[in-house]
């Protein structure tokens, strides 16, 4: 897992192009409320790809679809906060404004290509409904031939054939090739991508994630890329954002989180990913289940999983907030206790046979 | 025809279209173990009691069956007693609902064709339900040739448009409860069988039935004692709504002339007065009430039918 | 294409097949010889009329066994001869071809009006879930469901016939003028809006829920993530899929239909194949509602084909 190379496209320090704070999203389900985004905040920054890396049911999928008013509408979902994309609130603007923004501006690419695409209508027909939702005028051969375009790009062969065919006739690549076009199509400044790989076979998931970064490459789209595979991230991401109850418990560079984690979840979640660059003796599974999103656990909502809480009651009692770590600017973590982390990082490393970290091999 | 949801009824078809969406399969009585004060049964019950309109069209049922047992000691007059001289009376202090062409009291010809309706409707059901149950088991369990036997046979009676085919029968063996109640049953087996078919090749398919028949247990138990647990709650749906179905062909049969024979009352038959122009303009009473009181009963059954499949659907929450 | 409804053809034949069976059995459970249900009975009365039926009798081969009886009875039924009207005294046939026009016109009248209001309201309803459209149109579907087709034709005549004096109560045409299409309209749409009330219950609920179903699934979201408006969302993407299983419902009202055109036809004196049926009950005219029970059965089947077939060219996933 090489995590210690430079990005060349990271762009450091320039503004950012899109502003989350204090999201909060609440389902509310017969009887209960399930808290599924809680205070998230963190900016996309243009031409980066951001992580974003968690357990299903730790709110990642949640947070991104707050973001363009895709969950159900009130009082099924409740989504407050701000996110500040060009100068609007995109929780506030105008529905119309939103649809011009949704699909143009920032797009989005799911989990499922199989289920995601109308099964009733051509593949072409969809893409070009993206192109044409926006642009009312143009004319259909010029929207037959940019949707070509798109999937010559995204490599679908013989695209005109493809033009024609119907999402069942596609294999599942294919499929999300398709999507991944029908992202494109508007030159978007952000995608976001929602697990874009967990549906697909491993060899299909590498090109897909290869495609992905060539897209960025030539876009310079900003990326939001959501997954539970902490390989993924290292392998495309620029920074990351792990989740954890819906919270984000650590953000950073890749390399800082990676090398340096600053929150025990972090570290268990590394300690769990099978790796091949290092000989790790065992893998390490983070003790118990995830935690209940209607009742979340008080104070650090890890701290029942958590092994630096040895009893500890600020552990469960108080939120940890989430500060500056590690050292570096960029690095931020909610744990009480980060500066134990090194310990307990030597310690795991005693039992796994390897440090887990990534450049900290002994 | 594909798709479990075929039909010729309105209300059952529904029910089955709905069932075969989830069926519930074993999951429903392999609940109980761990959480013994949450019992399939009591969980149902709970939820049956948050279906109001189920709640309350059950009351109506129990008052209707009150009303039609009791009829012979509460009716206020005899229903079949001829009185000419009350010829065709509006309602008074004494015959509260008037009285018909015969001069016979309507709101006590009401309360005995209630008799009528219901036990045409409740004995109707559970016969169609329970040779659906037999057939439904057979098809289910055995499988191969029995299987598209019984499922053809439930296409070609589907077929048949069940009030056309149910009056040449009725027309050729007579009018009598006895042969409307066999013939809707010949006629309405269908939707049930096809419901039990499912659920016994689902729990065929499941471990304990397999666990079962490794250690002996011959065909014919398994069937009765495995799969009587999870087809019950749908099978009880289905009979519902079926109910509702035959009190509702009992009257069209009545009202085209070939319900129970006169003078006994029947609601379709109190409404065959109705079919001249002049007592339709002239005598509302004779014909307004075993309307209603048919739109009633119909309705409350439909809705104690839909509270009792949202009650044993085990997809909702509690 | 020709396929598909060729391979589905070949799976409605067991089917048909039972169909004839249960009809034959019909034949011979009826009350008297069946010879004489499929005979000129303008021959039986007279002299030489024993005669004449034992020679029919030979003719059509009822004297031989019974399996051989329906593979003859069928050669009559599939050329035509569904036998005699014992009252009308003619071809049964001839009854038929004389009374479809009107119940053809009535049935496809009803179940346009059903569709067309069916539609609108369950996708509004499914749109608007648990509102008070929602609400409202579940009542009265519900009631629509409840309440005996001849009940609700009844209180349509009572109040617009009776007490409106807006429709005329019943028939197809005024007597004693010449026909003319107004005059037609007028009498066609109480019994088509009753026919229609009592299908537009089913179809709404059902209506409700396939849209329902597919509002959930994801390419909704996906459609919704292109910056698609609602209006586009719902008719281009979550209609086209909810209808598709409303093929199939709209085949399976088919046989409540036809029982529905029975009551209907008699309570507003249309004269179509439901009156006929009602008359022939009145004097045991046999032939005749065999052949409309007949006929209804394949009717039905036919219906589902054509389900199918529109559900297969809807639905790009099931191959022609």
């Amino acid at each position: 897992m090489d995590v210690t190379a430079d990005r060349p496209s990271l762009t450091k320090g320039a503004d950012p192009i899109l502003s989350v704070r204090n999201l909060e999203t609440t389902f509310a389900v017969r009887n209960s409320t399930i808290k599924a985004v809680r205070d998230v905040s963190f900016d996309l920054r243009p031409g980066e790809i951001l992580g974003v890396v968690g357990e299903s049911g730790s709110g990642k999928s949640a947070t991104v679809n707050s973001l363009l008013r895709l969950l159900p509408p009130p009082p099924t979902a409740v989504t407050t906060g701000s996110v500040v994309y060009g100068g609007e609130d995109l929780l506030t603007v105008p529905a119309r404004r939103l649809r011009a923004i949704r699909g143009k501006e920032i797009s989005m690419i799911f989990q499922d290509p199989s289920t995601s695409f109308n099964p009733v209508q051509t593949i072409g027909w969809q893409i070009a409904e993206a192109i044409k939702v926006h642009d009312r005028r143009i004319s259909r051969t010029a929207v037959r031939a940019r949707v070509i375009e798109l999937l010559t790009m995204v490599g679908v062969p013989s695209p005109q054939v493809r033009f024609g065919q119907f999402p069942h006739e596609y294999s599942g690549g294919m499929r999300q090739r398709a999507m991944i076009a029908m992202a494109l199509a508007n030159s978007p400044k952000i995608i976001i991508a929602d697990e874009p790989t967990t549906a697909l076979d491993v060899t299909i998931q590498a090109q897909i994630l290869d495609l992905l970064e060539k897209v960025r490459t030539e876009t310079q789209a900003a990326t939001i890329l959501i997954t539970h595979d902490l390989g993924i991230i290292a392998e495309v991401a620029d920074r990351v954002l792990v989740m954890y109850a819906g919270k984000i418990v650590e953000s950073g560079q890749v390399r800082e989180v990676f090398t340096d984690p600053q929150h025990p979840y972090t570290l268990g979640l590394l300690a769990s990913l099978p790796r091949i660059d290092t000989a790790m003796e065992e893998l390490l599974s983070i003790p118990g289940q995830p935690p209940s999103m209607s009742s979340p656990p008080s104070g650090c909502a890890f701290h029942v999983r958590c092994k630096l809480t040895q009893g500890r009651d600020r552990c469960r009692q108080e939120q940890p907030a989430l500060t500056a770590a590690g050292g570096s600017g960029s690095h931020l973590a909610a744990c009480h206790f980060s500066d134990e982390m090194e310990s307990e990082a030597i310690s795991i490393a005693a039992i796994v046979g390897t440090d887990v970290r990534a450049g900290t091999r002994p | 025809m594909t798709g479990e949801a075929i039909g010729g009824g309105m209300g059952a078809d529904e029910a089955a279209a709905m069932l075969g969406g989830h069926l519930a399969g074993p999951e429903e009585t392999i609940a109980g173990p761990g959480l013994p004060s949450q019992s399939p049964t009591r969980i149902a019950l709970a939820r049956f009691r948050r279906h109001r309109l189920a709640v309350a069209g059950l009351t109506v049922l129990v008052v209707l069956v009150v009303l039609a047992l009791l009829a012979p000691l509460i009716a206020p007059f005899d229903p079949n007693a001829v009185d000419l001289a009350q010829y065709r009376r509006p309602p008074t202090g004494v015959h509260w609902l008037g009285t018909d062409e015969a001069g016979r009291d309507v709101l006590s010809r009401l309360m005995f064709g209630a008799r009528v309706s219901l036990t045409v409707g409740v004995v109707a059901a559970v016969s169609a339900g329970l040779i659906g149950l037999v057939l439904g088991l057979l098809a289910g369990f055995l499988g191969g040739w029995v299987d598209a036997l019984v499922m053809r046979l439930t296409e070609v009676v589907l077929s048949f448009p069940s009030l056309v085919v149910i009056i040449l029968l009725v027309a050729v063996i007579g009018p009598s409860i006895t042969s409307i109640v066999a013939v809707i049953a010949l006629f309405e087996w269908p939707i049930g069988c096809r419901i039990v078919r499912q659920i016994t090749r689902v729990t065929k398919e499941t471990g304990f039935v397999l666990a079962a028949r490794s250690v002996g247990a011959s065909n014919l138990r398994l069937m009765t004692r495995h799969t009587m647990g999870s087809v019950i709650s749908p099978l009880t749906v289905v009979v519902t709504l079926l109910s509702a179905q035959a009190i509702l062909l009992e009257a069209a049969l009545s009202f085209l002339g070939l319900g129970v024979n006169p003078p006994q009352a029947s609601w379709g038959g109190m409404l065959r007065s109705a079919q001249s122009l002049t007592v339709l303009s002239d005598f509302p009473w004779l014909w307004l009430p075993p309307g209603i009181a048919i739109a009633i009963t119909v309705l409350s059954i439909n809705f104690v039918g839909d509270g009792l499949r949202d009650a044993f659907d085990p997809r909702q929450e509690m | 294409m020709l396929g598909f409804v060729l391979r589905r053809l070949i799976i409605a034949i067991p089917v048909l097949l039972g169909i004839l069976v249960i009809a034959f059995v019909f034949v011979h459970l009826l009350p008297g010889d069946p010879v004489r249900l499929l005979v000129d009975p303008s021959q039986l009365s007279g002299a030489g009329s024993t005669q004449y039926l034992a020679q029919k009798r030979i003719e059509l081969g009822l004297d031989k066994p019974l399996p051989v009886q329906w593979v003859l009875w069928m050669r009559e039924v599939l050329t035509g001869n569904l036998g005699f009207s014992f009252q009308q005294r003619v071809p049964v046939l001839q009854l038929i071809q004389e009374r479809v026009g009107s119940t053809v016109l009535l049935t496809a009248t009803a179940v346009v009006l059903a569709v067309v209001v069916a539609i609108p309201v369950g996708v509004l309803a499914s749109l608007k879930q648990n509102s008070v459209l929602d609400y409202l149109a579940g009542a009265t579907s519900m009631l629509a469901i409840s309440i005996p087709v001849f009940f609700l034709g009844l209180l349509a005549i009572y109040v617009f016939a009776l007490q409106l004096n807006v429709l005329p109560s019943g028939g197809r045409q005024t007597l004693g003028v010449p026909p003319t299409l107004s005059d037609t309209v007028q009498h066609l749409i109480m019994p088509a809006a009753v026919l229609a009330a009592v299908l537009t219950g089913p179809y709404v609920r059902y209506v409700r829920q396939s849209m329902l179903d597919v509002l959930r699934q994801d390419y909704i979201t996906t459609a919704v993530a292109k910056g698609a408006s609602p209006f586009r969302v719902v008719l281009r993407h979550a209609l086209r899929n909810a209808l598709i299983p409303l093929t199939t419902v709209l085949a399976v009202q088919i046989p409540a239909l036809l029982a529905g055109t029975v009551v209907i036809e008699t309570v507003f004196a249309w004269p179509g194949l439901g009156l006929l049926v009602f008359q022939s009950i009145e004097g045991l005219d046999y032939p005749v509602i065999l052949s409309v029970v007949m006929m209804s059965a394949v009717l039905v089947q036919l219906c589902n084909l054509v389900a199918d077939v529109l559900a297969a060219v809807l639905d790009p996933r099931i191959r022609l």
